[in-house]
């Protein structure tokens, strides 16, 4: 069991929690302190169902903070997802509320992943960085930007015909040179 | 029985039982949670949109070349059982499972790729190993999504990465578990020291579920708990770190108790098989405790005349859907289960070779 709080990171933890995991809504633990259980009106020792009352409690929580920071309810302008509907779910509606709730999401993503940064590269670098032999390497992106666009046209026997060069020219960059 | 019987499916690669490790690692497993551009997020998706998003997917997914023997499943498809074979294949998530709406999973016969269509994020992609290999995977997964992104627009933010239906799984979107069967560490109650120091190195452990809530037969995941603020390959890293500590550690206290208490563990392990060599009805759970100690006992040495590819097989029948495949794959009542599961191990684990008759 972890020994400080999940919640301040200072005060040892002695309060030891069960809560449903958002990944695999398989039981996780939570660890806080007394002053942090206190707060988010869990005693020490929980009675049944306390687990949802505490998760409870957090929304709550968070929806006092949401609503001080603005004053009104936050909606997404893309998908109509309220803020408050996004802490009760977990899950967001469309990838602008990620945007639309940003003042409420990096407590959140600081608190989850002790980060609000995602660290490493964009899909168009990515797919950019890798190889060394000039031509193959241009002919291959060449490749793939038209498969691209016969795959959005629907022709897809052109498509494979195109993903079997790809698969050609991706094996001759893979061999060592000389 | 005749020959035309249905037969427990195969068993999947988690299950394999080989690569680096595996009498401790039974396998290693990344997963991608990516969503394509221009759809709205699985708590927005419409059933029109549920079905566009197929659509869009799985012409893209076939165009891009991924490997040979990939199969398209729509999981409205099959039967509660079916679906219940693939997750306990480790081919979908149970979410995935139970899911509504158009959804599918593109995947080989192992289960060594599964890319999961409309599960909570559009696109999941997973490789698996079995043992503990996680490079492989790690650029086995990378070299699938660059494929795939040349093809579909995945959603990226400049600040959070990719973004996914929860916030528990942006940034890179990454998820890498590794399952581990530590029958001693349970055995000599050092549990405990593993869930501690795991967990005070951004990892998470979990127990391996059936159809209870109890962790199961000794079996333990792994996992990085984070997914933004750290690269892909330190992720990676992370896990890969504190394997080996583990592994070590599993290791010594099993050779502990034989040094200490050969005969008590001696005692266990073959009390368990003689359980199952002559049970005539038995629940999952408990068949699954008994096998993890027949488990360690092939691995150990002490059970010479089995192999640990039946050992991995009696375990495969042993799970619900598996079981009721193999007897045509309508749902059988529990009680029935357990007479089948039984005799099914019975034959699985008999004296002087025990090679199944399919
Ligand atoms: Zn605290
Ligand atoms: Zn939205």
């Amino acid at each position: 069991m972890n020994n400080v709080c999940q919640v301040c990171k200072k005060a040892r933890a002695t309060v030891h929690l069960t809560e449903i995991d958002s990944e695999n809504a398989e039981p996780t633990e939570m660890h806080l302190c007394e002053a942090c259980a206190k707060e988010s009106g869990t005693s020490t020792k929980p009675p049944p169902g306390a687990a949802m009352k505490f998760a409870t409690s957090l929304i709550e929580l968070h929806q006092k903070e949401g609503g001080a920071r603005t004053g009104k309810t936050i909606v997404c302008p893309e998908c109509g997802m309220s803020y408050q509907e996004f802490r009760i779910k977990g899950r967001f509606g469309c990838t602008t509320c990620y945007d639309a709730f940003e003042s409420g999401l990096l407590p959140l993503l600081e608190k989850v992943h002790g980060a609000t940064e995602h660290v490493g590269p964009a899909p168009t670098a990515a797919a950019a960085t890798e190889g060394a032999q000039p031509a193959l390497q241009r002919e291959l992106v060449e490749l793939r930007r038209r498969l691209k666009s016969v795959v959005d046209e629907e022709r897809y026997e052109e498509a494979a015909r195109l993903r079997d060069r790809i698969t050609e020219v991706e094996k001759q960059l893979a061999e060592p040179d000389e | 029985m005749t020959d035309d019987a249905p037969e427990v499916p195969p068993v999947g690669e988690w299950l394999r039982g080989s690569g680096p490790e595996s009498d401790i690692v039974l396998s290693s497993r990344i997963r991608l949670a990516r969503n394509v551009v221009g759809f709205p997020l699985r708590a927005r998706l419409g059933e029109e949109e549920s079905h566009e998003l197929c659509e869009h997917l799985q012409p893209r997914i076939e165009a891009a070349g991924l490997a040979p023997d990939l199969d398209f499943v729509s999981l409205e498809e099959l039967t509660d059982i079916d679906r219940l074979v693939l997750v306990e294949r480790h081919v979908i998530s149970l979410e995935h499972a139970n899911g509504l709406g158009d959804r599918g999973v593109v995947s080989d016969e192992p289960g060594r790729i599964a890319l999961m269509l409309n599960e909570e994020d559009h696109l999941r992609i997973q490789c698996l190993a079995s043992g503990l290999d996680l490079n492989s995977i790690f650029d086995r997964s990378r070299e699938i999504e660059r494929k795939l992104a040349a093809l579909i627009d995945f959603a990226f933010h400049a600040r959070f990465g990719y973004l996914t239906s929860c916030p528990t799984n942006v940034g890179t979107g990454m998820r890498v578990s590794v399952m581990l069967h530590l029958p001693a560490l349970v055995f000599a109650k050092q549990i405990d020291k593993v869930f501690n120091s795991v967990s005070k190195m951004n990892l998470a452990v979990r127990g391996f579920y059936g159809e209870g809530t109890k962790a199961l037969s000794d079996l333990y995941q792994i996992s990085n708990q984070v997914t933004l603020g750290r690269s892909a390959e330190k992720l990676l890293d992370d896990v890969r770190r504190v394997l080996p500590k583990i592994v070590a550690f599993e290791r010594d206290v099993r050779k502990q108790l034989l040094d200490n208490d050969r005969l008590v563990v001696e005692d266990r392990v073959w009390r368990a098989l003689g359980i199952l060599r002559t049970a005539r009805t038995i629940a999952s759970e408990e068949a699954f405790e008994h096998l993890s100690l027949i488990r360690m006992g092939v691995h150990l040495g002490l059970i010479e005349e089995l192999d640990i590819e039946s050992v991995n097989r009696t375990f495969n029948l042993c799970q619900p859907g598996h079981l009721q495949a193999s007897q045509g794959g309508g749902p059988l009542e529990t009680r029935h289960r357990d007479i089948v599961r039984a005799r099914l191990i019975r034959e699985s684990l008999a004296e002087g070779g025990g090679s199944s008759s399919g």
